[in-house]
């Protein structure tokens, strides 16, 4: 019997216990809840069976640069190339391949995918801020018609979520190329502004395919980009006091969680013809079901993203055979985004594309424990989660295989990591609002859908600020809204103000709503230099990491209003916001916003707005058109 | 960035040599192939305004490349949606008949019977390949549901033209609303196409000075 049928009967908040809480019915995989049809249809049968935790966790190879390209970039096709020429360069081929998910049969023949470089996901790209870079995508996906993955389209177009990036660069829906072309994508690595506070660190790219993003990334068009710079520098080891010393090399781990579904012969399924979004019945990490972890007594960094396309995740660490015992993360950014202080949380909120990076301590465990990283969110349909808290013992992601530390733990999580940018209301020239919402069927926004993106439904002047107010209309669905480009500042959220030190979290009792905001504490006065991290003896975690101030995905649930701050300078050109459950992305659930010169002087700015370490600003940009 | 409009007429115009020689339907002797979405696009019977009985799936979907939305005579929104698909109509050539093929399902076939949409369409000049069906209620609604309608019960027939190709199993949605170039853009995407030979080539960005 399925969760579902549970729910039917009213009994889905006692689902676990009626299901059996045993280490062994966790197991059982038919029993992970799955795709929900529209009424009506039978349910598709579930995907094959596969022992959990027999696999070892895939690790995307870290991408190296060529030499030169050839043919040369054409310098005359990007914004400010000559200002930020690329200092290395990457060429990399999207590839239509047999990925195996699973040893086992059917999945050990492999699965018909989509990657980069004959995999997926695609390599990890190490960047450091300062350090232009330029990567050429060849697309040699197989035309329509010639290849064996049917449901994705072979056009692509790759975005850098959440990069500063010129809009030619940009991975915009219509920029797409055809198999057997290429696209060169540049990217300058500079902060919006070239203010520090406005730096990113884990970042992803994935294809964005008009109407097609949610099968493109499903069928694998996916990876990490991090960027790194003197602080967050990837080296636990380094002498530079400035460094953050957070663990690196092999401890500093990418995971992608996905949720696929497979047929019989352990292909991967996909119904293009649903507008509701898409559930999968098993479990990937970085496109492997169900892994196990090695992990030695010490500390490690997991940058986390919730690859989609419709599910949303509450993660929980746990341990003991009926996953009883939860131990809490350490989290140090949402969204790519620095907090100012490190948070400890018992559960991290993940709506689609959103990401964090989670310090686990295993120095707590013994070795030969075994602890699981787990999802607890309880999602029935494509639209959105119930909200409900799965009970012990909750689905099971990865296995982490503790054992004996190998040398020293020489890695830090620093007291203070990076200030959070001012909201400034005096630098607001523009305030827009957008609802989102299912109007005939299709997903809107503004009441009207996406139509080719023609024509810019925004046009923001470069070098200013504007508030915009995202609401979600809806009261069965939520949509994780995100924008390009630039990062969300939280003013409010359902009316009530967002401090940039604060976290938003959630009552453990409340199902849907009963946000709660709580605030980071300040450094202790008087300290100077950067402390490794502490958190309060007699504090209690979060109950969930719901997101800090700076995002670049807010999660409306049903019925939220939020309200955000964002800065656009730079570059000029076309972008989108859009739902990143991508199934209401190709369902035109999108808007087009274009940069564009300054029709009035800029407003003047605040004195608090302006980093202490902030250099003089860039000059202008040439204009794209 | 690609140039929608040569692109489309060049692949149709493949598409036109390659499909046209694609079996028709299920009325041959051999037993159909299932294609990949025949499980889930229902076989259901349909009334063309020609007054012919066809099923839905075997006859019209399989192996076919197609556009497909909804109407009802008496709803004005609809006229607008069939209005642009008659704008549809000559960007599609040659194409449209035999590689490619329109259907409109009305959402009120008690009204909308194979006489009164056959009216219509005279009205509208549509051309061979454009076929409006009319049937059971039940089946018509089966069919929406598959194509337009999800789990909430809401219904996006008005506002959805689903395109597909399920020679290949390839399918998408564009909105209603879209310009008849952007619709008849999105069959270009669906054509089969052939393998490049030799080295990849330069797709963007284009120049910036050039891009408009």
């Amino acid at each position: 019997m399925i969760r579902r049928d549970f729910v039917k009967l009213g009994l889905a908040a006692g689902a676990s216990t009626l299901l059996g809480s045993t280490a062994d019915a966790q197991q059982d995989n038919s029993r992970l809840q799955f795709l929900c049809l529209p009424d009506g249809l039978p349910p598709d049968p579930p995907s094959p069976k596969a022992t959990p935790f027999v696999q070892d966790l895939y690790i995307p190879p870290v991408k190296q640069p060529v030499a030169k390209l050839n043919p040369p970039p054409d310098p005359l096709a990007h914004q400010r190339y000559e200002e930020f020429s690329p200092k290395k360069f990457y060429e990399v081929r999207e590839q239509e391949f047999q990925w195996k998910y699973h040893p086992e049969p059917p999945y050990d023949k492999g699965s018909w995918s989509w990657g980069f470089d004959g995999a997926t996901p695609g390599p990890t790209y190490h960047v450091r801020y300062g350090e232009p870079i330029l990567v050429r995508r060849i697309n040699e996906l197989p035309p329509i018609g010639q290849g064996h993955v049917s449901f994705a389209m072979p056009l692509t177009t790759s975005h850098l979520h959440n990069g500063h990036t010129a809009s030619e660069s940009d991975g915009y829906p219509m920029d797409y190329i055809s198999p057997g072309h290429y696209w060169d994508h540049h990217y300058c690595c500079f902060p919006l502004g070239n203010d520090p506070r406005e730096k990113l660190t884990t970042l992803w790219y994935h294809d964005h395919m008009m109407d097609f993003t949610a099968s493109n990334v499903y069928a694998g068009l996916a990876g990490f980009l991090h960027f790194f710079d003197e602080e967050d520098s990837g080296n636990e080891n380094d002498p530079n006091p400035k460094a953050f010393r957070l663990p690196s090399g092999k401890y500093d781990v990418p995971m992608i969680l996905h949720d696929v579904r497979f047929d019989q012969t352990g292909q991967v399924v996909f119904n293009k013809l649903n507008t509701d979004g898409l559930l999968g019945d098993m479990y990937t990490v970085n496109r492997r079901i169900q892994p196990r972890f090695e992990v030695e007594r010490r500390k490690y960094r997991f940058r986390i993203l919730n690859g989609g396309p419709s599910r949303f995740y509450q993660i929980f660490l746990s341990s003991g055979e009926h996953r009883e015992k939860q131990h809490p993360f350490i989290i140090v950014t949402g969204d790519g985004n620095f907090m100012n202080r490190p948070v400890v949380a018992n559960s991290i909120y993940l709506s689609v594309a959103q990401r964090v990076d989670a310090i686990i301590d295993f120095s707590q465990f013994n070795a030969g424990d075994k602890v699981y990283l787990q999802n607890r969110l309880e999602q029935l349909s494509g639209r959105g989660p119930t909200g409900r808290i799965l009970t012990d013992p909750g689905d099971d992601m990865l296995r982490f295989d503790v054992v004996e530390l190998k040398g020293k733990d020489n890695s830090c999580v620093p007291d203070t990591l990076r200030e959070i940018p001012a909201v400034c209301l005096n630098e607001v020239k523009q305030r827009r609002t957008w609802t989102f919402d299912y109007r005939g069927g299709l997903w809107t926004v503004n009441g009207k859908p996406a139509t080719g993106l023609t024509v810019p439904d925004a046009e923001i002047e470069e070098d200013s600020a504007e508030v915009w107010t995202i609401r979600n209309e809806g009261k069965n669905w939520s949509h994780p809204i995100h924008s390009h480009f630039t990062e969300f500042l939280l003013v409010k959220v359902n009316g009530r103000p967002f401090r940039a030190t604060e976290i938003q979290t959630r009552d453990p009792q409340q199902s849907m709503r009963g946000y709660q905001f709580e605030a980071v504490d300040e450094p202790p006065a008087g300290t100077t230099a950067r402390q490794c991290f502490k958190w309060p003896a007699n504090r209690k975690p979060l109950p969930v990491f719901f997101g800090g101030a700076r995002r670049d995905i807010t999660t409306l649930l049903p019925n939220d209003e939020i309200e955000i701050f964002m800065r656009w300078k730079d570059f000029y050109g076309k972008y989108v916001m859009h739902c990143h459950n991508v199934v209401h992305e190709d369902h035109s659930m999108m808007i087009r916003w274009d940069i564009v010169p300054q029709k009035t002087p800029p407003k003047p700015g605040c004195k608090s707005a302006v980093a202490k370490k902030q250099k003089p600003a860039q000059p202008k940009p040439a204009k794209p058109k | 960035m690609l140039h929608p409009g040569k692109i489309l007429i060049k692949a149709l115009a493949a598409a036109a040599t390659n499909l046209s020689a694609a079996p028709e339907s299920g009325h041959q002797c051999e037993p159909p192939v299932a294609g990949l979405h025949a499980a889930y696009i229902p076989n259901v019977f349909v009334h063309t305004h020609q007054d012919q009985r066809v099923r839905f799936y075997d006859d019209l979907i399989r192996q076919k490349i197609v556009l497909i939305n909804c109407l009802s005579i008496r709803d004005e929104a609809s006229c607008s949606n069939i209005e642009t698909m008659v704008q549809v109509q000559p960007l599609l050539g040659e194409a449209l008949g035999r590689s490619v093929f329109i259907y409109s399902i009305t959402t009120d076939p008690e009204h909308d019977t194979p006489a009164a949409l056959r009216a219509f369409a005279n009205k509208y000049q549509i051309r061979n390949g454009w076929l409006f069906l009319t049937g059971a209620s039940a089946d018509l609604q089966l069919l929406r549901q598959r194509l337009f309608i999800h789990s909430g019960g809401q219904d996006c027939s008005m506002h959805l033209i689903r395109y597909g190709n399920e020679a290949v199993g390839v399918w998408g949605g564009v909105p209603a609303h879209s310009t008849p170039e952007s619709i008849a853009q999105r069959l270009s995407w669906i054509m089969p196409g052939e393998r490049l030979s030799g080295p990849p080539r330069r797709g963007g960005p284009p120049p910036l000075a050039l891009e408009g």
